[in-house]
């Protein structure tokens, strides 16, 4: 009652105001400092990536290492991923739950698809190209650096690492909504840290693979 | 203050769509056209349809906006310090 800016936030799937902060609830507000937190985390990757890429005498021509074509269907996968996840929101927001539950479900099979990809791009650089955290890829043609390996299996494998334990958030989530204990909230609060992956795969793609 | 909620989230579903056409066109153009600007731009325009749309960043509180939109920024930074260096023609 005293505090109309505290009570007016959010409200839980039985109805109920949570205490908020500001008219946002802690849950999301939490949600996004830690997504800052994470950005910042990528931020520091990608600058100490650029700062090598910057020093060293030569680097290796991406599309000559990596199968551009392969690249653009897992960054497809990862967007369309995004916008079902999307959906899955607003159908939760809009009490459909068991539509809530199904995109949430094609999200994850989305976010496990991206996954046996990069399994698949690991594998053709650790095998074929004979590229370790410290060997570069070995090419002919293409100048062997072993900091492209290094920044490499870095960043995709935090990056990777992220789209892991979110495939674990969303089929938690899923199942919950299936179940009738996931609110809107539930499924929004997976739903941003998922676009939060999908945020830094831009980046990554953009910074990594093509520039 | 939760129908306004309600209404921002059943205008919904094909907007949606239509951000993921819009991001796998600018994917295409990305990897086509082999160009720095054209690059830089197609991070700029798919970061912010995600963060403002797909994250509904767009509807929240201007506080909110503010204070994720300052740690975006400090992070950006981190890596756009580097990129000043390779305008200066180091690349």
């Amino acid at each position: 009652m005293s505090s109309t800016a505290v009570t007016e936030g959010h409200h839980n799937d039985a109805g109920e105001s949570e205490p908020g902060f500001y008219g946002t609830s802690w849950q999301k507000l939490m949600m996004w400092w830690f997504i800052i937190g994470d950005a910042i985390l990528f931020g520091t990757f990608l600058g100490a990536y650029g700062y090598a890429r910057l020093s060293a005498h030569a680097w290796p021509d991406p599309s000559k290492v990596f199968s551009m074509n392969f690249i653009t269907v897992m960054t497809f996968t990862l967007i369309t991923s995004s916008a079902t996840m999307a959906t899955a929101v607003a159908a939760s927001r809009a009490k459909n739950n068991r539509m809530a539950a199904h995109f949430t479900m094609l999200t994850a099979v989305g976010g496990l698809a991206f996954l046996g990809m990069q399994v698949v791009e690991w594998h053709h650089m650790i095998v074929e190209h004979g590229a370790r955290l410290a060997v570069g890829p070995q090419i002919e043609g293409v100048p062997n650096v072993p900091m492209f390996s290094a920044f490499f299996f870095t960043i995709t494998g935090f990056h990777g690492s992220h789209v892991a334990s979110g495939v674990v958030i969303l089929f938690i989530t899923a199942i919950n909504a299936y179940r009738g204990k996931s609110g809107p909230e539930g499924v929004e609060l997976s739903g941003l840290y998922w676009h939060f992956v999908d945020l830094v795969w831009v980046f990554v793609f953009g910074t990594y693979y093509l520039l | 203050m939760s129908e306004q909620h309600v209404e921002h989230a059943s205008h919904g579903y094909k907007g949606y769509w239509i951000a993921w056409a819009i991001l796998l066109v600018l994917t295409l153009v990305m990897i086509n056209i082999h160009d720095r600007k054209v690059l830089l731009a197609g991070i700029a325009i798919k970061s912010f349809i995600i963060s403002l749309w797909f994250m509904h960043l767009k509807f929240e509180k201007r506080w909110l906006i503010a204070s994720v939109g300052a740690g975006f920024v400090f992070a950006l930074l981190l890596f756009f310090f580097v990129h000043f260096d390779a305008q200066l023609g180091a690349l």
